[in-house]
């Protein structure tokens, strides 16, 4: 116990999100492929505004450190807080279901024909 | 910036950031890499990273048999795990004619190095338990095809060539290119100006407008593919199973997730990266249809990206007559990030010493103006 | 006549008991409420482990959406259990299927952090110890199990659609995605505009015939039009209209309401994929791609939950959830609660929790410059009240017991507070998929306090070369108070009936 958990999904803690910043992924799309945030389950619905307030705010804010600390830590200038491509579909859809629901009208007409 | 450099590659694809890496490795100095997103916002990112061997013509069987060896000892020589696995590929056959073309080919196959096999119906169901045999006749399984990850290639060629002192500029795009006296480049791009003798023209689908900035024509053509990717499950696929047929694709992740995607014949030539629903429509059937359980399971992303396709469908190599100093890879027709260490490997041996060690004659922008194409019938898509 | 509404739990039923399997032991609940409600109530309260370091999960955001309930009924992986109504029979199980030696990596994961790259940089030779990593990474990735000895069972099937969902058109002038204040709103005007131009004919009864009349869509992934308006109890104002406007939606013969109905993604220039919700994990529904001329996301907005330590443990949810639960669910999930937010959210949340008889261990306001001065509502004042404070950790094992936090904006005195629910109530962010998806830009908003910074769209209206316009209403273009959303919904409606209607004249006159 005891981590700051940024993403849930992926079990992804705050520390390596700054990590990855300092090994040089800067811009949230290599951000999110390196560490895997915001690429679970929940496509970081959960995650990626948390991802963007730390990289903005470039403190980890869950151990309040005095302003010239947090300066002296960021590793975050030059960040361009962007919001990634966002893909379809919104919520996970089981294989099953992704079939056309027209389908069944098309096949009453025909089969009453 | 305003200032010079031995090689301009312009692409943070696979291929450029490959190519970067044997340079360096080569010994060349002060090479710049442009890419106008981040590494990988082309093809080698949307990619399935497959990796094959099992191919038609032996240019390819011998290039991708390479590859793999490469592959095998890459994450090794790099400092990262590229996620290279080993859990071979399945080819379904399903027709006759398939039949006859793979039964025919695999022989070749062993003769250069690649043991690939023919299985049937009863092998593939203990090798792949789940899959819809019903209309299957036969397959065709190599155990040491595999997966990489994309992403995990291009941070490890790009770290590895940034060790060794290349310059990577993301988000730099190349606007023009003109040609100077005195042999050199002036490569402009929206962050500055370099010049340099040497260019690297590996820009993916965008290969054939950046080579028109120096009136170059490549006669390659893009086309959306579309791919999506499942939750993470528990790993329960170990080859990656495709119809050559049917273009279609998928396998399991190092993280779970079914990585997959089907073609569409009918789609014509676009730059379009947009997702679309009737791919998603299609993709489940076909998968619905080839492997049953995984009917209950959840596609969670789709995203779509370029295939850069040539008139035969095999990758263009080289040099360009007449234009001293170039050199493209292009045109890998949906199987570019498979050969990339060895074509990188290639490039960069013919950029240094001027030779090959394995021929690429064949694959020159030349032959597009002299009769008859030959194409490998076991492009997919 | 009334809406005619996907097949939803209906709260008002008798309740019919369900016998189902949780992992070997036979638990009883009651059909229809929520799988996780049931579980809760049988004391299983850990719904899953995470992946890497295997802490536990439970019920947290109420909406299917986070993962964190999603557990594998009757052989189906990552059904989300928050949500998902209960049948008789079902067999329910968590989805952790560790091998045997994973409990020892993830002992040691718990340990030591793992470092960003962990996987990319550790073990890549020798060759056999990276094959065993790549092996043992292999094994404890992934979550959901699949049976691979079923048959093909659903496999082209004739989908089994759900009520209303069935009659949705192919395309419409308009389609509002969420039935909230602002979409209802939204819908009428739109109607209003577009029946002021045509002059068609109205009246409130519907067959099918006037059917094909319905050229606005207004669909809600909810059984029940009024999106989150539910938990505003003390708000009569706002119940009463949020009634009215439903019902006029409900009787608008050019409005079309598919409750139950969930937008599946936005596909440029103008295609929504849209799903079914509700209904039995094994039905078979299908989904439909349905077209507009133009589009108003009035999709409302999501929890962020704060970064602090353990802020994903069991019992942490945020008040958009805490509405879902207490409202839609009726049960909570704990008696004594701690509230961490700011401004109107979190008076509203507290005057919620209080309404359902929750003590409240204190009230939390986060930092000294929050965006929104409190009014303080119908919180009476002998709650505990603790300002300016920043909250910096949950404590406790597989349940929250207690929330640490520190005064003075995290420089004061560090305090411990004792509850076994920790609420936080924050503005929400902006539903941004849909719109991100019509390519809207957004920035990050500049609020002092991190826990108040959200990512809000540049602009409210968006058209494409075709003239397809697509525009946001309500939380989702960021607004809050509820008469402005209702006001913008109604601007935004006006906008695309007349974005509708120049597309029609332009394709009538080529
Ligand atoms: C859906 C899909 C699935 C695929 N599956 C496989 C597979 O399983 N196996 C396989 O082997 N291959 C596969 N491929 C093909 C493979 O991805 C490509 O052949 C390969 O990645 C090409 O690499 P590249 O480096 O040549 O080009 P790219 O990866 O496209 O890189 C070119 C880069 O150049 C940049 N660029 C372009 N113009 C400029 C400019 N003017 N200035 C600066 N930068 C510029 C681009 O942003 C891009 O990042 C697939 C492709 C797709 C689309
Ligand atoms: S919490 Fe990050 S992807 Fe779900």
């Amino acid at each position: 116990m005891g981590k700051t958990i940024i993403c849930h999904c992926e079990d992804i803690s705050i520390e390596e999100l700054f990590s990855a910043v300092e090994q040089g992924y800067k811009d949230i799309e290599s951000i999110k492929r390196y560490t895997g945030i915001a690429t679970g389950t929940c496509q970081g619905k959960c995650c990626l505004i948390q991802t963007l307030r730390a990289l903005a705010s470039g403190d980890d804010r869950s151990s309040p450190k005095t302003a010239s600390e947090s300066a002296a830590s960021t590793p975050l200038k030059g960040i361009a807080v962007k919001m990634p491509t966002i893909r379809q579909p919104v919520i996970p859809a089981r294989i099953d279901r992704i079939i056309k629901a027209g389908e069944k009208a098309v096949k009453k007409a025909t089969g009453k024909a | 910036m305003n200032r010079t450099a031995d090689m301009v590659i312009i692409g943070g694809g696979v291929n450029g950031v490959a190519c970067a890496y044997y340079l360096a490795r080569r010994g060349m100095k002060n090479i710049v890499l442009f890419e106008k997103g981040y590494l990988g916002y082309g093809a080698t990112g949307r990619c399935g990273g497959g990796i094959r061997q099992q191919w038609g013509m032996d240019e390819n069987i011998i290039l991708a048999r390479d590859s793999v060896r490469m592959f095998e000892k890459l994450s090794h020589e790099l400092g990262f795990n590229i996620f290279f696995r080993q859990g071979g590929y399945l080819i379904l056959i399903s027709d006759e004619r398939d039949y006859d073309l793979i039964s025919k080919t695999i022989p070749r196959q062993n003769e250069l190095g690649v043991p690939a096999e023919l299985l049937e119906p009863k092998d593939i169901a203990s090798l792949v338990p789940g899959l819809n045999l019903k209309t299957i006749i036969a397959g065709a399984y190599c155990p040491t095809d595999g997966t990489a990850y994309p992403y995990a290639v291009l941070w490890g060629y790009a770290e590895a060539a940034k060790r060794r002192g290349v310059d990577i500029r993301l988000h730099t795009e190349v606007l023009i290119i003109s040609r100077k006296s005195g042999g050199t480049y002036e490569v402009t791009t929206t962050n500055g100006t370099v010049h340099t003798p040497r260019i690297l023209n590996v820009a993916g689908a965008a290969t054939r407008n950046t080579a028109s900035m120096l009136g170059i024509v490549i006669p390659t053509k893009p086309y959306r593919h579309e791919i999506a990717v499942s939750e993470p499950l528990k790993s329960f696929l170990d080859p990656m199973v495709i119809s050559i047929r049917k273009g279609f694709y998928f396998s399991q992740s190092l993280r779970g997730e079914i990585v997959g995607g089907i073609g569409d014949p009918d789609e014509p030539s676009s730059s379009s990266t947009a997702s679309s629903p009737e791919f998603l429509f299609r993709y489940a059937e076909a998968l619905r249809k080839t492997f049953p359980a995984l009917g209950k399971v959840r596609i969670i992303r789709q995203w779509a990206g370029l295939y850069d396709v040539s008139p035969d469908a095999r990758p263009i190599i080289g040099t360009v007559d007449g234009v001293d100093g170039y050199y493209h890879a292009c045109g890998f027709s949906g199987h570019g990030f498979m050969l990339s260490p060895v074509v990188a490997k290639l490039l960069s041996e013919l950029i240094t010493t001027g030779k090959t060690s394995i021929p690429i004659d064949s694959l020159n922008l030349k032959r597009f103006s002299e009769p008859g194409l030959t194409r490998d019938p076991y492009v997919v898509g | 006549m009334p809406v005619e509404k996907n097949p939803a739990p209906d709260p008002h039923s008798e309740p019919s008991k369900a016998v189902f399997d949780f992992e070997g032991r036979s638990l009883e609940g009651i059909a229809g409420e929520p799988i996780a409600k049931s579980l809760f109530r049988a004391g299983i309260r850990i719904l899953s482990y995470s992946v890497k370091y295997h802490r536990p999960r439970g019920i947290h955001c109420g909406r299917g959406r986070c993962g964190m309930c999603h557990m594998e009924v009757d052989g189906i992986p990552g059904i989300p259990t928050c949500n998902t109504p209960l049948e008789n029979g079902m067999k329910i199980r968590r989805q952790d299927f560790r091998p045997f030696f994973a409990p020892v990596l993830t002992a040691a994961a718990r340990r030591f952090p793992l470092p960003a790259g962990f996987y990319y940089r550790r073990f890549t030779k020798p060759v056999f110890l990276k094959n065993l990593f790549m092996d043992s990474l292999r094994k404890m990735a992934g979550v959901g199990r699949v049976t691979l000895d079923e048959e093909e069972r659903l496999a082209g099937i004739i989908p089994d659609c759900l009520g209303t969902f069935d009659r949705i058109k192919p395309h419409y002038d308009v389609i509002v995605v969420g039935a909230g204040l602002s979409g209802m709103s939204a819908a009428l005007s739109a109607a209003s505009s577009v029946s002021g131009k045509r002059g068609d004919a109205s009246g409130p009864q519907r067959n099918e015939a006037e059917q094909d009349n319905m050229r606005i869509l207004l669909m809600d992934e909810y059984p029940n039009p009024g999106g989150h308006s539910i938990g505003h109890q003390d708000d009569s104002g706002l119940l009463n209209k949020r009634d009215d406007l439903a019902r006029e939606v409900a009787e608008h013969p050019l409005i079309h309401v598919a409750s139950g109905t969930l937008a599946q993604g936005f596909y440029p220039p103008s295609t929504i994929l849209i799903a079914p919700t509700g209904g039995s994990i094994a039905s078979a529904q299908g989904m439909k791609q349905v077209t507009a001329r133009a589009f108003i996301f009035a999709t409302g907005a999501y929890d962020i939950i704060p970064l602090f330590e353990n802020n994903e443990l069991p019992g942490i949810f945020g008040s958009r959830a805490a509405r879902l639960f207490l409202e839609r669910d009726g049960y909570s999930l704990g008696k004594t609660a701690a509230v961490y937010g700011t401004g109107a959210e979190l008076e509203r949340t507290v005057s919620l929790l209080l309404s359902k008889s929750i003590d409240i261990t204190a009230v939390v306001e986060a930092g000294a410059n929050p965006r929104e001065t409190p009014a303080r509502g119908s919180v009476p004042e002998s709650v505990q009240r603790i300002s300016n404070a920043h909250l910096v950790s949950a404590n406790g094992k597989r349940w929250i017991d207690s929330a640490t936090l520190i005064t003075e904006a995290g420089r004061g005195e560090r305090i411990t507070l004792r509850c076994n629910m920790l609420c936080t109530a924050f503005r929400g962010q902006p539903a941004y998929e849909l719109p991100h998806q019509a390519k809207f830009n957004f920035s990050l908003s500049d609020d002092v306090l991190d826990e108040e910074r959200i990512m809000i769209p540049d602009e409210v209206e968006r058209r494409d070369a075709t003239g397809t316009a697509c525009i946001l209403a309500g939380e989702a273009a960021g607004e809050t108070n509820w008469r402005r959303k209702i006001e913008q919904g109604k601007e935004a409606g006006e906008k695309a009936a007349n974005a509708a209607s120049a597309i029609k004249e332009t394709g009538e006159k080529a």
